[in-house]
């Protein structure tokens, strides 16, 4: 029986499935289905590319609840293609030169994919014969060639596109290179008159053409700085662009040196705002997930049936409760408001995992809500190690059918990857790109001092949030934020931290908020529920603890602290 | 035996130089053509390593010819190399020791010397033993070749061919890099490959087919026949073959490339830090032959 927690690229799923696996987010719809240029930013694995590929045409065309099928027309545009990879652009000394060559290979793959985006669905387009051969009539006079005749139209376009793109690949690779640029295509003398002429499809006398770059970040700066002159043209009538990037800070920059503007040239949508909110958003939305692909599997069972918590894992959970309680109708014999509650839920499982003995095992981390915690709200770590606790319990049993994962197959599966992480700590530097020997001796150093201080946290008695995860840096001077820029950097492309923007409440500055990947967690024996909260880490301590391998300092073991110690207070 | 010009890189390890001792030995030697990563030249022995070999050479009346190039900067390398092979000649008979070349140094001086002569003969020592602890860190993404980027068909997809070597730790990285379709490993015979694909078949949860090939990367013509074999049977992909594997592998891959018109793209991982214990020693009994392009 097929694994249904695969997590395959979403383009390699077939659209019937695709569709059935998709959980809509309503809050991207209006942007998505709008005319204007928006820039999606989310960590790897946080369903970019399902997003586009549920607005691209070929799945509106199947997909039921979409009503007007040809009004926005959604192209998917991958990046991962290898003429992307290609360098030999960087050995012309012009740079106008290396522009051209970029566009051209950008102009490809555009064209390309406009191309597989209806070839297959080319019937229910309605294309008679007269249209057909205007457009091939019209763009052998604005391309200044010929069109091989075939059936279908979007096959003889890109026989057409094949020819010149072999064509043009062989001139860059020979010694005449030099002949390739009066030969390129452009944005403008080839794009732009080809959607201009499958407008005249009948079909598409109304549409928008809506062009969906994925995974941007893995272009180079200058393919970037192109695209981004083209998002600044602004006039949004006949086409638009929606794109997706993992980069931490992706570049505004175009190729004549300007900066296209949030707001005026796109608008942006944040999706590491799942990464630690408040309410339980991604909590349901993982549910949602879950619930589908067992649906699907045909596996008719609760989610928290199918991945259920352990007994003593739950009684732990509940016996440090019951503690906490006690504690509180000491502390607040009056119960104000909801003074007892509060403090059980802060306290109760930084009881359990406090109160546990250093020679004890791990707690036996199950259930869904703890699958959840340790993704740290990114869909693909949510679904990755459910994928390989399915892979197990079927070696494990022999009906051929898996309707639970036991809790002490979660917890092999969980720990297990928690190392894995940890060693893909250890080897940072041949994991990520551009990761010098000493920069990976500091990475090192300071997730290990941050665990102690997390233990730390954990086991105090007096502090008010214990099990807090995330933090923000403090204090940071000139000298030491280049280095701290550097050791963060490193942190968030290799995803052994996250990042999301939050407000400093008085001040009302957005600072970046560090939430730690929490699969790191479970490999210690901390608690990866964490807490609505943050702490505050002074730049000259991050430092000495990335160079000297020296103990973040816990502001409840010094004598004098400052108020920055404590918290900011910021809103979410 | 006469040979007009000897090509080598400038290295650290015990086997550069013994290499080339008993590479003076054996024949006669117009030109030493000694390329050196100026980037480089502060690892510890590599100074000493570099007036060793001019001594030798010296005494032995071959003209050295520096060409300096610096290992971070691949566009001027490849300007470097461009200027210096339309500027001088070198003879028919020309000799690679390849022991110490970076890959992409291999294949973008194959591109040059090409142009000027049918065959050259290559020499690799492999050394007693590699360090046990690690080989190369701090890797930059996979690149393409210039001029050696293939020619991509856009109704293909792709397949990765890689030549595994003794740093298998990168494999994922280039998978994710370049999302195949299909992964070929073609992977060193013998006790040498130390596999992290948990599951043939899958990699870190995602539908990609895999396929393993023992070869000898060793035996040249032996392996490039192999994969020129896969070559064939991947016809209907676009093609690009990472090679990581010994500095053999390179020629095997090089072969290939040529052999398919040029349709198929060497990538190569560049890394920034290498191991100052990378080997020991020198096995006296080098890998030697002909190759024509």
């Amino acid at each position: 029986m097929e694994n249904p927690f695969v997590f395959d690229r979403p383009n390699n799923i077939s659209i019937e499935d695709f569709i059935q696996f998709y959980i809509k987010d309503n809050m991207y719809t209006r942007f998505l289905e709008s005319t204007r240029n928006i820039v999606l930013i989310g960590v790897r694995g946080s369903g970019k590319t399902s997003t586009l590929r549920y607005y691209s045409f070929p799945v509106r065309l199947m997909n039921d609840e979409v009503k007007d099928k040809f009004e926005i027309v959604g192209i998917h545009i991958p990046s991962k293609t290898p003429l992307f990879s290609k360098r030999e652009y960087l050995l012309y000394e012009n740079l106008n030169k290396q522009s051209v060559v970029v566009e051209h290979f950008l102009c490809i793959n555009i064209i390309s994919s406009i191309c597989d985006t209806f070839i297959d669905n080319e019937e229910c387009l309605s294309i008679d014969d007269k249209s057909k051969n205007t457009i091939l009539q019209n763009l052998s006079f604005i391309l200044d060639a010929n069109f091989p005749y075939m059936d279908s139209l979007f096959r003889s376009i890109k026989l057409f596109l094949n020819r010149e793109a072999n064509t043009s690949q062989r001139k860059l690779n020979n010694d005449d290179f030099e002949s390739f640029i009066d030969f390129a295509f452009s944005f403008n003398n080839t794009v732009i008159p080809f959607l201009e002429q499958i407008k005249l499809i009948p079909k598409f006398e109304k549409s928008h053409f809506s062009l969906f770059f994925d995974d941007v970040q893995d272009l180079g700066e200058i393919h970037k700085k192109i695209i981004n002159s083209w998002i600044s043209y602004r006039d949004n009538k006949l086409f638009s662009f929606k794109i997706a990037t993992a980069d931490i800070r992706p570049s505004y920059v175009t190729i004549s040196g300007g900066v296209i503007l949030e707001g005026h040239d796109f608008v942006k949508i944040d999706l590491t705002r799942r990464l630690f909110n408040k309410d339980s958003e991604f909590s349901l939305f993982a549910k949602d997930v879950i619930k589908q692909r067992l649906k699907l599997a045909e596996i008719e069972v609760e989610v928290d049936g199918f991945l259920p918590v352990s007994e003593s894992f739950e009684r732990g959970l509940e016996d440090g409760r019951n503690k906490a309680r006690k504690q509180a109708e000491k502390k607040y014999p009056e119960n104000i408001g909801t003074q007892r509650s509060d403090f059980v839920s802060k306290y109760g499982r930084a009881i359990y995992f406090r109160e546990r003995s250093g020679k004890a095992n791990v707690p036996i981390y199950s259930g869904f809500e703890t699958i959840v915690d340790i993704s740290t709200g990114v869909i693909r770590n949510l679904l990755t190690p459910i994928y390989f606790m399915y892979e197990k319990e079927y070696s494990n049993q022999k009906e051929g059918k898996v309707i639970q994962i036991p809790p002490l197959v979660q917890k092999e599966i969980i720990i297990r990857r928690s190392e894995d992480f940890w060693e893909k700590i250890n080897n940072i530097d041949s994991e990520i790109d551009n990761c010098t020997v000493e920069l990976a001796n500091y990475i090192n150093n300071f997730f290990n001092q941050l665990i102690i201080y997390l233990k730390k946290r954990l086991k105090n008695h007096e502090i008010s949030e214990p099990r807090a995860l995330n933090f923000i840096v403090s204090q940071v001077n000139d000298e030491q934020k280049l280095i701290i820029d550097e050791i963060i950097e490193a942190s968030l492309r290799s995803t052994l931290l996250y990042k999301r923007m939050v407000n400093h409440k008085s001040s009302g500055q957005k600072i970046p908020l560090y939430v730690p990947n929490r699969l790191m967690l479970p490999a210690h024996g901390l608690d990866p529920h964490g807490q609505y909260s943050h702490f505050a880490i002074k730049g000259k301590d991050l430092i000495a603890a990335a160079i000297e391998n020296k103990e973040l300092p816990f502001f409840a073991e010094q004598k004098n602290y400052e108020d920055d110690d404590i918290q900011l207070e910021i809103i979410f | 035996m006469k040979i007009d010009s000897v090509i080598c890189v400038l290295g650290w390890e015990d086997r550069f130089i013994d290499g080339m001792e008993i590479i003076f030995q054996k024949n006669e030697i117009k030109n030493l053509i000694l390329i050196s990563f100026e980037d480089y030249v502060s690892m510890e022995g590599m100074e000493q390593k570099r007036e060793l070999l001019k001594k030798s050479a010296e005494k032995l009346n071959i003209r050295v010819i520096p060409i300096k190039l610096d290992y971070s900067n691949s566009i001027e390398n490849w300007k470097t190399l461009d200027n210096f092979f339309n500027e001088n000649s070198f003879g028919s008979e020309v000799l690679v020791n390849i022991t110490t070349f970076p890959r992409e140094t291999i294949w973008t001086l194959l591109f040059f010397l090409k142009k000027v002569v049918n065959h050259f003969m290559y020499i690799y020592f492999k050394p007693n033993e590699y360090d046990k602890t690690w080989l190369t860190k701090n890797h930059k993404h996979p690149r393409l070749l210039f001029k050696h980027s293939g020619v991509f068909d856009l109704n293909k997809k792709l397949v990765l061919f890689i030549i595994t070597g003794f740093d298998n730790n990168r494999l994922e990285t280039i998978v994710e890099f370049y999302e195949p379709e299909e992964v070929v490993i073609f992977y060193q015979e013998g006790d040498q490959f130390d596999n992290q694909l948990r599951n043939i078949g899958i990699i870190n949860g995602k539908n990609i087919t895999v396929e393993k090939i023992p070869l000898d990367n060793y035996d040249i013509a032996g392996s490039t026949e192999i994969i020129q074999k896969y070559v064939k049977k991947y016809a209907s992909f676009n093609i690009v073959v990472s090679s990581q594997g010994p500095k053999t592998s390179a020629l095997s891959t090089y072969k290939n490339y040529l052999l398919s018109d040029q349709n198929i793209g060497l990538a190569y991982v560049p890394a920034k830090d290498f191991n100052i214990s990378y080997s020991k020693g020198t096995d006296p009994i080098a890998v030697e032959g002909v190759l024509y392009f």
